[in-house]
């Protein structure tokens, strides 16, 4: 070709700047240094990362400012959907969202980190017991229910991609997290997008122009245009509306045989699950504790509160037996299980293990005891 | 393996590399391998389809070309012919056939059939129509069989373009696969900038409007006149800029290995009539089945009108039912014939004059033309974008029996279909009038690192596979 010949002949110098790639690589390394102004906090020495909720799943990495030089104590919260608020329509309406007002307006002022999730896995809690270590949080409060509890991580509401963020952004946890976290479904695809995103700043910098978006959209265009809500769900659950919260299976029953036949069903499974679980704490609990003892941050764990009188007698057994060998196995490894299940009264559960808006303000004074008891 | 994966460009990076290092002879089989890699990563046993299919087509159209005798050249021909539609029909169409059939047995009392419950093995239409299109080539000796195994293997199963198209002629692709092509500066050059651009278009326009169409069509019932209408927009565009954005990956990634594929489209949108938009849209199928379907009928017959109305309308509905197994790609199929049919009649009506333009020559003739024929266009597409024939016809009585009331949440999604258009015209017109000159290198560099970033920070939530993949 004629562009060819002509290509060779010119000195090497003027040819590698009339390639459109010299230019290319120029700018992709101009926009890369730019997009670090573009990542909120990204420069501030007392940020920390840690991985922001978004509606039932774990969003992107993010930086949040003031962390390791803190003026105030500061409480992470690690707990299942109760904790997220699934039934609330807005994360303030939800316990820790309740507990977040009241401790700031204290003297002197505690900051509350929510890091629920609906369907909190083993391995998720691993990792972010971990984060939370690593955060230098002044108290760690562990909020579980025995269903959190189960390391083929059979709770698949959670974003696969979760695990792989952590594991790909993080080498320094890979040792210790073992095959237990890395999701069902994970496929190298997922670690390598994930780490680019993680790595590249100005693939980072999506978050931020996501959130640009998003404020110039409704949030009813949101979901038409991003692909996703920004932010938490804002429709209520209605107490008929309990059914969604369950798997396929649950539904049908639902509609075919009725409430009570579903609560058998989760009933049994609970029941037929509880060796397993037990042996998920037993692993779990002395790495736990380790990890917790060796960093000096405190933890609280309490077993998350379950309208007991929603259980058949059977089911109720059983869940009283996981939690008194939990709370077994939680001592023997030199930490101490807290049990709130009668202290909610009954009227205040939407269903098994989630709250009604009177239920989330109780939660929450029973949680600001506890955490003005236990910060040191 | 999908295009638009990390892992994929991974993989063409090695590719590309070892394809350049290694001498030919064993290049190509490292492009074979992993032209099989990328097909078997779904599922290994599809493999085994796509070799077999490749097998019987290269020992059939040898024995073809190497007799004489008509009736074993048109037994073999056959031969090739069962295997391959055979493999489409039991993969592709035999569950809508026992379904079909079930409606009947239902209606006589009979016992219902299982049906099978196969999964469609990725890409099969694509090359069994190529595979076929080597064998009637070589039986109506417009070509010369290969006696090179692998290189025939590679031409049927090339991976930019196997999973869905453009369908390449052997007599076009084979050749460039059989010795090492040299690929220049401006080759590499341009083929990153279609790959570039056609990500562009299939992550950040075409799946951004397809969270838009598919809530607007499942509730086509309640939704007012003007959203089905956009809605209707949005799909023709995402299905356009879907496909063409898989078309643009396939031709850069070959010509960034120095091979040239055939283009599949030529600004559709602009069509003058429905004849015109078959020859602008997915332009390898249309000259498959031009060639392999519509001449063999008889083609176009002048004393005949009745016959060739009848072919076309048969072609198109064989086109439709290439797309899909369902009923409504069948309403598809049948409705693009019929527009084609009705063009005809118009165009060749005893009371013209002139068998040219239907509008005239005037100035405005040509938009008018257009407007018309896209109209017509989007009224199919309609077909195509629904899930049954129950949905298309929910949507098209909507369309003219729906309160006219917008609604504000698709503002957004107005605003980018009339943008679309308006670049869509623009784009046209400028290819249709002028020659391409290259800019600048500075402003092209400026343009990739745009398109990076409209990919990196413009992608929706969750990216979807090609529309394409499933036929």
């Amino acid at each position: 070709m004629p562009s060819d010949q002509a290509s060779r002949r010119r000195p090497a110098g003027r040819g590698i700047l009339r390639s459109p790639f010299t230019w290319f690589v120029l700018l992709l390394f101009a926009l890369e240094w730019l997009a670090w102004d573009l990542v909120p906090y990204r420069d501030d020495p007392t940020a920390a990362e840690v991985v922001r909720l978004e509606r039932k799943r774990r969003g992107w990495p993010e930086f949040v400012a003031g962390t390791t030089e803190r003026e105030r104590p500061l409480v992470v919260i690690i707990s299942n959907s109760q904790g997220f608020g699934r039934e609330m329509p807005d994360a303030d309406e939800t316990w820790p969202g309740h507990l977040r007002a009241s401790l700031a307006a204290h003297d002197p002022p505690i900051d509350i980190e929510n890091w629920s999730s609906a369907g909190l896995h083993t391995g998720e809690l691993e990792l972010l017991s971990m984060q939370a270590v690593e955060r230098r949080a002044d108290l760690v409060l562990y909020m579980l229910s025995h269903r959190n509890l189960d390391l083929r991580g059979y709770v698949t509401l959670n974003s696969v991609g979760t695990d792989i963020t952590l594991l790909a952004g993080r080498p320094s946890l890979w040792p210790a997290i073992g095959d237990s976290v890395v999701g069902a479904r994970a496929n190298w695809d997922d670690l390598l997008t994930r780490a680019i995103l993680l790595h590249v700043q100005f693939a980072r910098a999506r978050m931020p122009v996501m959130d640009w978006w998003a404020k110039r959209l409704t949030r009813d265009q949101q979901e038409l245009v991003l692909g996703h809500v920004r932010g938490q769900e804002r429709e209520p659950f209605r107490r008929d509306e309990i059914e969604s919260l369950t798997d396929e299976v649950l539904r049908r029953l639902w509609a075919e045989r009725g409430r009570d036949a579903v609560l058998e069903r989760v009933a049994r499974l609970h029941t037929n699950e509880f060796h397993r679980r037990i042996a998920t704490l037993e692993q779990l609990h002395p790495s736990l504790q380790r990890r917790h003892d060796e960093s000096g941050v405190p933890y609280v764990w309490v077993w998350v509160p379950t309208d007991v009188w929603q259980l058949p007698p059977e089911d109720l057994a059983a869940a009283q037996r996981f939690r008194a060998r939990g709370s077994e196995v939680i001592a023997a490894s030199g930490g101490r299980a807290e049990e709130w299940s009668e202290r909610v009264p009954t009227d205040q559960f939407i269903s098994l293990n989630h709250f009604t808006r009177r239920g989330h303000a109780t939660m929450a004074r029973l949680v600001e005891e506890l955490i003005l008891d236990a910060l040191p | 393996m999908r295009f638009h994966s990390v892992v994929f460009f991974l993989f063409f990076g090695v590719v590309l590399l070892l394809r350049h290092v290694l001498p030919w002879r064993v290049g190509r089989l490292v492009l074979l391998a992993a032209s099989y890699t990328f097909y078997g990563v779904a599922n290994p046993w599809y493999c085994l389809l796509l070799f077999s299919s490749t097998a019987v087509d290269f020992v059939v159209a040898q024995r073809i070309h190497a007799s004489d005798d008509a009736r074993r050249r048109k037994r073999l021909l056959l031969v090739s012919l069962v295997v391959n539609l055979g493999l489409l029909g039991v993969f592709k169409y035999a569950d809508f056939g026992i379904a079909n059939l079930n409606v009947l047995f239902g209606w006589l009392g009979a016992e219902p059939l299982q049906s099978l419950g196969w999964l469609l093995p990725v890409g099969i239409s694509f090359y069994t129509f190529q595979t076929l299109s080597y064998t009637i080539d070589v039986y109506r000796r417009h070509t010369e069989p290969t006696r090179d195994f692998a290189g025939f293997a590679l031409y049927v199963s090339y991976f930019p373009q196997l999973v869905a198209g453009p369908i390449e002629r052997a007599h076009r692709l084979l050749p460039q696969l059989l010795t090492k092509a040299t690929p220049s500066t401006a080759d590499v050059e341009l083929g990153f900038q279609r790959v570039l651009w056609g990500l562009t278009k299939k992550l950040v326009l075409a799946d951004r409007l397809g969270l838009m169409v598919a809530p607007v069509y499942a509730s086509a019932a309640d939704q007012p006149a003007p959203v089905l209408i956009v809605a209707t927009l949005c799909f023709s565009f995402q299905l356009y800029l879907d496909f063409s954005a898989y078309t643009d990956i396939a031709i850069g990634l070959a010509r960034m290995m120095g091979v040239t594929l055939c283009e599949n489209f030529r600004w559709p949108f602009l069509a003058r009539n429905p004849s015109d938009f078959w020859n602008r849209w997915h332009m390898t199928l249309t000259q498959w089945f031009r060639d392999y379907v519509y001449l063999s009928l008889g083609g176009t017959r002048r004393r005949a009108p009745v016959l060739t109305l009848l072919h076309l309308t048969l072609v198109m509905t064989l086109v439709g039912l290439w797309h899909g197994a369902a009923w409504n790609f069948v309403a598809f199929g049948v409705l693009s014939g019929l527009e084609l049919a009705g063009y005809t009649v118009l165009r060749t009506a005893p009371w013209r004059r002139s068998r040219g333009p239907l509008f005239g020559n005037r100035w405005w003739s040509t938009p008018l033309a257009v407007l018309c024929a896209f109209f017509t266009i989007n009224m199919t597409m309609v077909f195509f974008a629904s899930d049954s024939l129950g949905m298309a016809f929910d949507v098209i009585g909507g369309m003219f029996t729906h309160a006219w009331q917008w609604q504000s949440v698709y503002d957004v999604h107005l605003k980018l279909v009339l943008l679309l258009a308006a670049v869509h015209l623009w784009r046209g017109v400028y290819y249709e009038t002028r020659a391409e000159r290259p800019l600048p290198a500075p402003v092209r560099g400026a343009f990739w690192v745009a398109m990076i970033a409209a990919i990196t920070w413009g992608t929706p939530q969750a990216a979807q596979p090609f529309i394409y993949f499933q036929f």
